[in-house]
């Protein structure tokens, strides 16, 4: 990937299907697919998120002590986004669809926006501020991650 | 500011009554543009420029249509693009009074047959749209450049500025008041309107929010581009034409027509594409939105016909407007209205202890099955309305109570959320 743009934004997809088989295994009844489903979920989310906590947002306010502001507001948005799946984790272990579908449909759109913001403003932005080289470290990130979220479920 | 954050808003999100007022005050007009078109009688499709039925009109798009897309346009232009208006608060509070007053006194005026009563609300009108075309065309050149959505919202801003300019111009003639005299604004302004400033709008606010929220593949690039522009191109070429009275001039509309109708099928066809397969009131609406877009687009072409039946015309601005627009607009409705809820509850509740913790969720703000009734209604008054053209007699008045019922049944859902916020703010401060 050439561009942080490219690479998060990519990465935003991916959890985004993992999100949409959770909620069509829900709405099906399907739970034992929809606990796995949320597991791929969550993990592909919090590795995402971890990635631009740890590394991104870090390496844009030591060059621009302005972004503490946009970066503090994802930083919030994104302690939502863990709220929300724990209430997700909960509805699944008590297999209730309703509170299910209710705080997916919440963290769909609290997701969404919160990833067009990035996608169109702050990955951008960060492309310019960091350049090049701020890519490989982030693909490491999220590498990683992975790594470590597939040795612990496996 | 250093070049690398220009226009970076993010942490500049409006305050909940910016947008909020705005898409509250909606539905008392769209009720009033039900009992209002009952009143115009069965007469209306044929007497689409009588008075009654243009009062009626203008409660529709400018107390409900524009007033919720300025609404929108405040919170929309800091997700998509990180820009701010300037000084929201104090633009949201004149732009919203002058247009509530503007939309009411204007529409009053047109159906009591009260030529001052035109003349000043026309000018509450324009000094409204004019503030507001200004100060949000500000907020668009803060916002993240490259955008198509941003672009779109900047070129629909500009069609409301000249629609509105146009109506106004249209308006004072009508009151007989001192205007300059512009051959056929009545008929331009129509044009920008529909075309521009709610087309345009709309087509900018779909790049945006169709992939976001149902999980399609993004409208492809040439999309994005070309479909606005063909739009505006179109309407500016036929500004030039129409009043020189060249011939073959409605034909300079054909691009807008396309476009339009290319945006619609684009559309349709996302959807079948989508991830998220369970069932959404907002989709169910964007369909029906693209469905009567289609309808109107196929109703407008013999509307433009020499010597056509001037119903028609009125079955491609019925389909429009409240086929495509309301239907667009409560669509996200149900989602803006609980979102914009549940954030201000995480904003204000952040420093009580635990309280994070019991915040309604999006679904117990506004019930999905709520969202749903609503728009089993909106679908029955669109389908009544286009009916009505051919059976005036029989369905107008059903047609017209239905309208009223739609936009009665969003208030009510719209307000039990407002209230559903405020409990869950009373049970985290007694």
């Amino acid at each position: 990937m050439s561009t942080i743009t490219d690479l998060l934004s990519v990465d935003h997809r991916r959890c985004d299907e993992h999100f949409a088989e959770a909620e069509t295994a829900v709405g099906r009844g399907d739970w034992a697919r929809a606990a796995g489903e949320l597991a791929a979920f969550r993990a592909a989310l919090e590795r995402h998120l971890s990635a631009e906590e740890s590394v991104l947002f870090p390496a844009l306010e030591a060059r621009e002590p302005m972004a503490a502001g946009p970066t503090g507001v994802m930083r919030e948005e994104h302690r939502h986004m863990r709220a929300l799946l724990d209430e997700l984790a909960r509805a699944v272990a008590a297999r209730d669809a309703e509170s299910y579908l209710g705080a997916s449909e919440t963290l769909l759109v609290l997701m969404q926006q919160h990833n067009a913001k990035e996608e169109h403003v702050l990955y951008p932005m960060s492309d310019r501020v960091l350049g090049a080289e701020a890519v490989a470290p982030l693909e490491r990130a999220l590498a990683d991650a992975q790594a470590h979220g597939d040795a612990a479920t496996g | 500011m250093l070049a690398g954050l220009a226009g970076l808003a993010l942490d500049r999100a409006p305050p909940l009554g910016v947008p909020l007022r705005f898409l509250l005050t909606a539905p008392a007009f769209g009720v009033a543009a039900g009992i209002a078109l009952v009143a115009a009688g069965p007469g209306a499709p044929v007497a689409r420029l009588a008075g009654s039925v243009v009062g009626a009109t203008h409660l529709f798009t400018l107390g409900v249509v524009t007033m919720v897309m300025c609404g929108a346009l405040f919170q929309l232009l800091a997700v998509v693009g990180g820009g701010s208006v300037p000084r929201q608060r104090q633009v949201a509070a004149v732009t919203h009074a002058l247009l509530t007053g503007g939309a009411a006194v204007l529409a009053a005026g047109l159906i009591l047959e009260r030529q001052p009563a035109v003349g000043v609300g026309a000018l509450l009108a324009l000094a409204a749209l004019m503030a507001f075309a200004a100060a949000a065309g500000a907020g668009v050149r803060t916002a993240a450049r490259g955008q198509e959505t941003v672009r779109a919202m900047g070129l629909a801003l500009a069609a409301l500025a000249v629609a509105a300019a146009l109506g106004a111009t249209a308006a004072l003639a009508r009151a007989g008041w001192p205007a300059p005299r512009l051959p056929l604004a009545g008929h331009l302004h129509q044009g920008w309107v529909l075309a521009g400033w709610v087309g345009v709008l709309v087509m900018g606010v779909a790049w945006q929010v169709v992939p976001m929220f149902q999980m399609t593949p993004p409208y492809p690039a040439w999309a994005r581009r070309w479909l606005p522009r063909a739009v505006m191109g179109a309407l500016a070429v036929w500004s030039a034409a129409a009043p020189a009275a060249l011939p073959g001039a409605a034909l300079a509309l054909l691009p807008a027509g396309l476009a339009l109708g290319a945006f619609a099928v684009l559309t349709l066809r996302l959807q079948t594409q989508r991830r998220r397969r369970l069932p959404d009131a907002t989709l169910s609406a964007w369909r029906l939105a693209m469905i009567s877009l289609l309808g109107a687009l196929a109703c407008a072409a013999p509307a433009f016909m020499p010597g056509a039946d001037p119903r028609w015309a009125y079955a491609a601005g019925t389909l429009y407007l409240a086929g495509f627009a309301a239907s667009a607009i409560v669509g996200m409705l149900y989602k803006i209205v609980p979102f914009l809820l549940w954030l201000d509850l995480h904003r204000r509740l952040q420093p009580v202890p635990g309280a994070l913790g019991r915040v309604p969720h999006l679904r117990q703000l506004l019930p999905e099955t709520r969202a749903r009734r609503q728009l089993r209604l909106q679908a029955a008054a669109v389908l009544l309305l286009a009916l009505s053209v051919l059976w005036p007699r029989l369905l107008l008045l059903p047609a017209g109570l239905a309208l009223a019922a739609a936009w009665a049944v969003m208030g009510a859902v719209m307000l039990g959320a407002v209230r559903a916020h405020r409990a869950a703010l009373g049970r985290a401060v007694p």
